[in-house]
């Protein structure tokens, strides 16, 4: 009993204190069980016990006369027994006159985490979780009054958790009255507070419309789903007992599901979405994280149904596919037609008649570009728009895209600059899409340039990413319409611009294209001055590590 | 001259195929709207070249020329599918079914015989 000796010599007699910290033998049942925790008879035993060793201290400090040998050692024997039971089920810390710990009990040790040494000559005050500052301020004032105090303690352990205690404070007043310290009774009472508050949890969410699941970070198992969660699904949850031992679901899930799971408990992230199929439904859930200063982290999954959702979204997808491609074979020969007619096929027309043709021909020339956007769009929103990822140089689409341009901005009257390092500027890339992304942009910008401009593209790299950056020296897009600019079918200025032609699908599928690619694109406008809109595209050796298919990585 | 065998379920389209490549006085232009008839008459016609429309009830353009592939004469005439936008691995995938190229549908009336005879000048 090191600690008993280091102190020895403040006390006359020593070997109550040695009980105090090493007793443990003859504990009665009754005062092992958790159950007693909370009960007005456990506090009320709490009360007791604290002022048992108030007694059992000063009792110490001021030994009382001697009786005869043999009620000596009865009462002796009864105070032994007394202080076991103490050390059984309470934490006990006694401070000195400069308030600081001169005595802790193994069981607070234990509780707490921290050694014998860690803590002699420590301010209680450390242990306090920080939201006990009023508390502590009510503590010291009370015991300064000379008053005991009780109440619930946040304590902090050694590793970062907290507990809650119930406990009881009794000032240590010398025989002259005289402030000496203070001894604190405490009880772990973390456990039955978290089973409260689990319950709580419980039959608050029991009820509640969405449908929600418990999953135990340890296990991965769903421990609880209420009602709904339960309808929902399917699976039995009676009780949460039952529940436990019944549903396994997320061992029936995708790795996905899992991964999500690890991600939320060892990671930084709070939310995630996931989607499950079982038994040939679709379940869309969000798992939200909820840390816990007194317990393990929770994560609860609020469900939904989509199996509905996901094939009235398929059957979207084939009918738009089929419309797209079925409005393919009339306006093949519509256009055909008209172009026949034109190239003079058909005899010589009128001019009135040929101009009347061009303003068709042209129109549906139209059409065949939205019906070919849509059908994009549609395919990257499905997820069956093949992306062959392979390393190249982008300036090698660059060139492509602006070579097939040149002629087409001729008709606005605009030249296209192309500015490009000489060294290979190698990234990961779908070449097609790429080259379609750029003759997207330099034609949008030819389109809307004023006459005589200049539409400069620019390629460039910083340490992460390569940027491709298209600017006119165009009317601008104004900017209320900025917000909405990447929208299907949104096209700045209404029909002075649309009249120009365009689909109001092209940016969308841009900004669609550059994210399957895992960059970004960005757009900056200034009305009366041009249009900058630029994208970037990760550098091959840090895109390396994704997979060739895009698709794959969602 | 060259002779060649399309077949094209829509007769619109049929209509404007045959004025397109007539235009340029360089195709014999046989014609047939059902596969059938494709089949039927392949032999006796003798094509330089196959333009088969992908998709047609019954029978889909690559069935056709698996069948095609099969009668005499025909194993090795360069057959193109015109088929609605495909992407890169659909046509890959065409061509791996014994197509040397894919004309994507609208196609240029005015193009579309200098179209074929690029394809042909490749082979």
């Amino acid at each position: 009993m090191g600690f008993v000796n280091r102190i020895g010599g403040n006390y006359s007699r020593t070997t109550l204190l040695t009980g105090l910290v090493g007793m443990t033998a003859a504990v009665p049942v009754a005062m092992q069980s958790q159950s007693l925790s909370g009960t007005p008879t456990f506090y009320i035993l709490i009360g007791a016990l604290a002022s048992l060793s108030s007694s059992v201290v000063l009792r110490n400090i001021f030994p009382t006369p001697e009786p005869n040998t043999k009620a000596r050692e009865l009462d002796t024997l009864e105070l032994q027994q007394e202080v076991s039971a103490l050390n059984q089920h309470a934490m006990v810390t006694m401070t000195d006159s400069r308030g600081k710990i001169c005595f802790a009990n193994q069981r607070f040790l234990d509780s707490t985490g921290y050694s014998t040494h860690d803590v002699i000559g420590m301010s209680p005050c450390n242990f306090y979780a920080e939201e006990e500052r009023t508390t502590l301020k009510d503590i010291e004032s009370i015991l300064g009054a000379g008053h005991s105090w009780s109440g619930e303690t946040l304590l902090r352990r050694r590793d970062g958790k907290v507990i809650v205690t119930q406990t009881t404070i009794v000032p240590r007043i010398d025989g002259s009255k005289r402030w000496v310290g203070a001894v604190a009774v405490r009880t772990d009472i973390t456990a039955a507070r978290m089973q409260q508050s689990e319950r709580d949890a419980v039959s608050s969410l029991h009820r509640l419309a969405e449908p929600i699941a418990m999953i135990d970070p340890e296990t991965l198992k769903i421990v609880y789903m209420n009602e709904a969660a339960s309808a929902l699904t399917g699976w039995v949850t009676d009780t949460l007992a039952a529940a436990r031992h019944s549903i396994n679901p997320v061992d029936a899930t995708t790795q996905d599901l899992r991964r999500t799971l690890e991600r939320l408990i060892f990671g930084a992230d709070e939310q995630a979405r996931v989607t499950l199929t079982m038994d040939g439904r679709m379940f869309e859930a969000d798992i939200q994280k909820i840390t816990s200063q007194i317990g393990p982290d929770r994560l609860f999954m609020i469900m939904r149904d989509v199996t509905g959702a996901a094939e009235l979204e398929r059957v979207k997808h084939d009918f738009i596919a089929n419309v797209s491609h079925e409005l393919r074979t009339p306006l093949t020969a519509i256009k055909g037609s008209l172009g026949l007619v034109l190239a003079g096929v058909a005899g010589e027309v009128s001019s009135k008649a040929e101009a009347l043709v061009e303003i068709a021909h042209r129109n549906a020339d139209r059409l065949v570009l939205i019906v070919n956007d849509i059908l994009d769009l549609e395919k990257i929103a499905a997820g069956q728009m093949a992306f062959e990822m392979e390393r190249g140089d982008l300036r090698v689409a660059l060139d492509e895209a602006v070579l097939a341009l040149r002629s087409y901005a001729d008709q606005f009257d605009v030249s296209i600059e192309l500015s490009q390092p000489e060294e290979p500027v190698h990234a990961r890339f779908d070449s097609a899409r790429i080259v379609q992304v750029l003759t997207n942009l330099i034609s949008n910008a030819a389109k809307f340039s004023n006459r005589g401009s200049e539409i400069a593209v620019d390629l460039f790299s910083d340490d992460d990413w390569h940027h491709v950056r298209v600017s006119d020296q165009g009317a601008g897009i104004p900017a209320a319409d900025m917000p909405t600019i990447f929208d299907r079918f949104s096209q700045a200025g209404g029909a002075e611009r649309r009249s120009k032609g365009g689909t109001g699908l092209g940016l969308n599928i841009v900004k669609a294209i550059v994210e399957k690619h895992g960059g970004t694109v960005d757009l900056q406008s200034t009305e009366g001055v041009g249009t900058t809109i630029a994208f970037c595209l990760r550098r091959e050796d840090t895109a390396a590590a994704l997979p060739a298919d895009p698709e794959k990585r969602e | 001259m060259i002779k060649i065998l399309h077949v094209e379920d829509d007769l619109d389209i049929l209509e404007i195929a045959k004025l397109s490549l007539e235009m340029s006085g360089d195709f014999d232009v046989v014609q047939y709207s059902e596969p059938e008839q494709a089949i039927a008459n392949a032999t006796s016609v003798q094509p330089d070249v196959l333009l088969l429309d992908l998709m047609m009830p019954g029978m889909s353009g690559d069935q056709l020329l698996l069948k095609l592939r099969e009668m005499e004469g025909m194993g090795e005439v360069p057959a193109i599918f015109m088929t609605a936008r495909a992407q890169p691995q659909e046509v890959r995938e065409l061509v791996s079914k014994g197509a040397c190229d894919v004309v994507v549908k609208p196609f240029d009336p005015v193009m579309l015989a200098d179209q074929i005879k690029t394809i042909l000048s490749r082979l």
